[in-house]
C-alpha cells in the first residue's frame, strides 16, 4: 500500500513531544490533516515563532520575546520582576518553569536565576553548561545578601546546591536551601503549591 | 526469572521514553550492567532509585535486563550531602573504567565501603579524592608503581617525580618540571595513609595525569566541577 512520506515524517516528528508515542502521533497527524487549513497554518507559524522570536533573559534566564530580551540587555534594571522587589535576594532554580512555580506558590519577594539543568558530568553537564558562570558574574556585580537554592533533591540537584554554596562563600554571600522533606523525588514540578510554599518558608541556612 | 535480590548501586540513570529509565548499576554478583526500568517515572517510590545508595534489585536475564523489583538494602544508608560532588566524580570513574557484564565483587566491596566511609568521616575532600583514585585504580588493575626499587629504598629526604613508563623515580633536586613529591609523601601514598600526605594537591595532579591518560579522548567531565 502506498503511503505519504510527508505525513509519515510529521508523525515521526510529533513523537519528540513528551507522552506522545507512535499511536498518539498518528492520531494527531490525521486530526491536523482534517482540520481547516487556517488552524494548521496558525500552529505551524506559532511553532516557528518560538524559534525565531523567543530568547532568554540575560539576567534570570526566563524566556522572553526578542524585543523584551533586547530591552533587558540594554537596561541596568532587571525588567522581568516588578518594581519594589528585594533584588539582594536571588532564588536559584534548575529551569525557568520552576521560577513560575515558586512565584505562584509562595509570597517570595526577591529576584531569580534559572540554571539550565543540574550538574551531571556523565551527561556532559558541568558548571559552564548549566549557566553557573553566568550566576557567578551576577554574584560579582550586584550586592547580593542571600542566595536561596531551589535545585532538586536528587544527587545531582544536591551536588549543584553544594557547588553553588562553595561559590557563594567565596563572595561572602549567605546561602539557604529550601526545605524539602527527604527522601523525595525532588523536582518542583511534582509538588503541590502548599508543599512548595512550606519548603520555601522553612528554608535552612547552609 | 529468578527472585534473587541483587545488591546494587546505581551509578547513573538516564530517561528512556517518557515513562521509563535506564539505570547503569554496579552489582555484587553480575558486575556493571544496564537495566531498563519500565514505567518507573510514574512510581511514587522512584526517589529510592538514587545513585550511590545500596539497593536490592531484581531484574530479568536479557540483553537489556528489565528491572522487576527494587528496595532499599538498609534504610540508614543515605549518603551525606557534604561529598555529593566527589560522589559524582567517583561514579564517572566507575562508569568510564569498569568493564561491563564482568563479575567485579572486589570493586563492589570497595565502592560500598568507600561510600560508607565518606558518610561518617571528618576527612577533607582532598583526602577522600586521592584515596578513591588510588584504591579505584588498583581495583581496575592499575597500581601506582615504583621505579625498580622497593618501598624500603625510598628515602624520605629525597624528592620523587612520576613518569608514566617507570612510575615514581628519585630526582636529584626539586627543580624538575615534572610534579614531584617528597619521599615521606610517597611512602604515605604507597602505604595508603592518605591523611598523612602533606601535599595532596600534587598527588591529585599526578593521579589526574594517570587517569586522563587512561581514559583517552573520552575525558573526565568531573574535573570541570572539582577545579
Ligand atoms: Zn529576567
Amino acid at each position: 500500500m502506498k503511503e505519504s512520506k510527508y505525513l509519515n515524517d510529521l508523525i515521526e516528528a510529533l513523537t519528540i513531544l513528551p507522552g506522545v508515542g507512535k499511536k498518539s502521533a498518528q492520531r494527531m497527524a490525521y486530526i491536523l490533516l482534517r482540520m481547516s487549513k487556517d488552524k494548521t497554518i496558525n500552529l505551524a507559524n506559532k511553532l516557528s515563532k518560538i524559534i525565531t522570536d523567543v530568547s532568554s533573559c540575560n539576567i534570570c534566564g526566563i524566556y522572553l520575546d526578542n524585543e523584551d530580551a533586547i530591552l533587558q540587555k540594554n537596561s541596568d534594571k532587571h525588567l522581568c520582576i516588578g518594581a519594589g522587589r528585594d533584588e539582594s535576594k536571588i532564588c536559584v532554580t534548575e529551569s525557568p518553569a520552576d521560577i513560575y512555580i515558586i512565584e505562584n506558590s509562595t509570597d517570595y519577594n526577591g529576584d531569580y536565576f534559572s540554571l539550565t539543568g543540574n550538574l551531571s558530568p556523565l551527561d556532559g553537564r558541568g558548571p559552564s553548561e548549566i549557566g553557573i558562570i553566568r550566576l557567578e558574574e551576577r554574584l560579582k556585580k550586584n550586592n547580593i545578601s542571600e542566595l536561596i537554592l531551589a535545585t532538586s533533591t536528587t544527587v545531582e540537584g544536591e551536588a549543584t546546591a553544594h557547588y553553588i554554596q562553595q561559590l557563594a562563600s567565596k563572595h561572602n554571600i549567605k546561602v539557604s536551601r529550601i526545605a524539602f522533606g527527604i527522601p523525595l523525588n525532588g523536582e518542583l514540578g511534582y509538588l503541590d503549591s502548599d508543599t512548595i510554599s512550606h519548603a520555601f518558608n522553612e528554608r535552612k541556612e547552609l | 526469572m529468578s527472585n534473587n535480590l541483587i545488591n546494587s548501586f546505581i551509578i547513573h540513570s538516564r530517561p528512556y521514553s517518557e515513562t521509563s529509565m535506564i539505570f547503569d548499576i554496579l552489582t555484587k554478583q553480575k558486575g556493571f550492567v544496564s537495566v531498563l526500568a519500565k514505567g518507573v517515572k510514574q512510581k511514587k517510590d522512584l526517589s529510592i532509585l538514587q545513585p550511590s545508595r545500596e539497593l536490592l534489585l531484581n531484574f530479568t536475564n536479557a540483553n537489556l535486563p528489565i528491572l522487576t523489583k527494587y528496595e532499599i538494602s538498609d534504610t540508614n544508608n543515605l549518603i551525606s550531602t557534604k561529598f555529593m560532588l566527589e560522589v559524582l566524580y567517583f561514579n564517572e570513574l566507575i562508569y568510564k573504567f569498569t568493564p561491563r557484564n564482568e563479575p567485579c565483587s572486589s570493586l563492589y566491596k570497595f565502592y560500598k565501603s568507600y561510600i560508607k566511609y565518606i558518610k561518617d568521616t571528618e576527612d577533607s575532600s582532598d583526602i577522600i579524592i586521592v584515596g578513591f583514585e588510588v584504591l579505584f585504580l588498583r581495583e581496575i588493575g592499575y597500581e601506582i608503581t615504583l621505579d625498580h626499587s622497593l618501598e624500603k629504598d625510598i628515602n624520605p629526604e629525597k624528592y620523587y617525580s612520576y613518569n608514566h613508563q617507570a612510575g615514581f623515580k628519585e630526582i636529584e633536586n626539586n627543580t624538575s618540571l615534572d610534579i614531584s613529591i617528597t619521599g615521606v609523601d610517597l611512602l604515605n601514598l604507597i602505604r595508603h595513609k592518605f591523611y598523612l600526605i602533606s601535599e595532596l594537591n600534587k598527588v591529585r595532579r599526578i593521579n589526574r595525569g594517570i587517569i586522563n591518560r587512561l581514559v583517552g579522548e573520552r575525558k573526565i567531565k568531573s574535573y570541570d566541577i572539582l577545579d
